[in-house]
């Protein structure tokens, strides 16, 4: 029984010791995770980046964000109306339309807006990867299945 | 056969006694041995088959080392579960910070 007693010990012991240690070796190995707090770090890990084409990027990210924000505020000002107007009004009218196409305009200024930043930040990453970083972002961003499902998906 | 050996054999056999010192309550303890084996052989949540191979050098060696390769394996797993969970939630927070629809559709839901 004593002995038994040792030897699963010794296994738990042991086991546990290996599991941390392996964590911890996988993790500063192979699998280091990402800043939490820098929305940037997924693309320094997933594209391979060196510190120069990071810090290029960052001031990229940086000169863009503003514009970011304003075009956000635009868009939510942009549904509200529309929204607004819709509930407000029993048939179509001029006015409706005439949100209708504003909100199609900052929808269409805001594509090219971030399109042109996708292609700024696909210049400062090697060639393979900037394709392969447009390729993603096309895919999440642009396309019209995506976007409906970003609208459903939980966050 | 001849049936006078056959019958000088039995006589034989009859008159054969075994020499051998047998130790005290032997024959009490191989019919308590058969007695327990026949109780446990059908059940392996007894864990006696456990007491059976600690008893043995390697196997509890094995034991050991099997329980540190899963726990190496279990941690390279999870380690790995856990880079792809957080690569994934790093790569929706960059959408997020770059797209403006999806932050209205995020706010507005």
């Amino acid at each position: 029984m004593k002995r038994l007693t040792v030897i699963l010990a010794l296994a738990v012991l042991l086991g546990l010791g290996a599991y941390f240690v392996s964590y911890g070796i996988a993790q500063s190995m192979f699998c280091q995770m990402p800043d939490a707090s820098d929305s940037s770090s997924w693309l320094r890990q997933e594209f391979h980046l060196s510190d120069a084409q990071y810090a290029q990027i960052k001031k990229l990210e940086a000169d863009y964000h503003p514009h970011c924000v304003e075009m956000c505020a635009q868009i939510k000002q942009s549904r509200l109306a529309l929204k607004n107007l819709i509930l407000a009004n029993g048939t179509m009218t001029p006015e409706i339309e005439t949100a209708l196409q504003k909100d199609g305009a900052v929808q269409q200024e805001w594509r090219q807006d971030m399109l042109r930043h996708f292609y700024e930040i696909s210049q400062a990453m090697p060639p393979a990867e900037g394709k392969r970083y447009l390729q993603i972002m096309e895919e999440q961003t642009l396309e019209p299945e995506n976007m409906s499902s970003e609208m459903s998906a939980p966050h | 056969m001849n049936p006078e050996h056959d019958q000088r054999l039995k006589t034989l056999l009859r008159e054969w006694q075994p020499k051998a010192d047998l130790p005290v309550r032997f024959e009490s303890e191989v019919w308590h041995r058969i007695a327990m084996n026949e109780e446990k052989r059908s059940s392996w949540l007894n864990f006696d088959w456990l007491f059976r191979i600690t008893c043995q050098p390697r196997l509890a060696f094995a034991i050991v080392a099997l329980a540190v390769f899963l726990s190496m394996g279990l941690a390279t797993w999870q380690a790995q579960q856990n880079y792809h969970r957080a690569l994934a939630d790093s790569k929706s927070r960059y959408i997020l910070s770059v797209d403006p629809f999806a932050n209205v559709l995020l706010t507005s839901n």
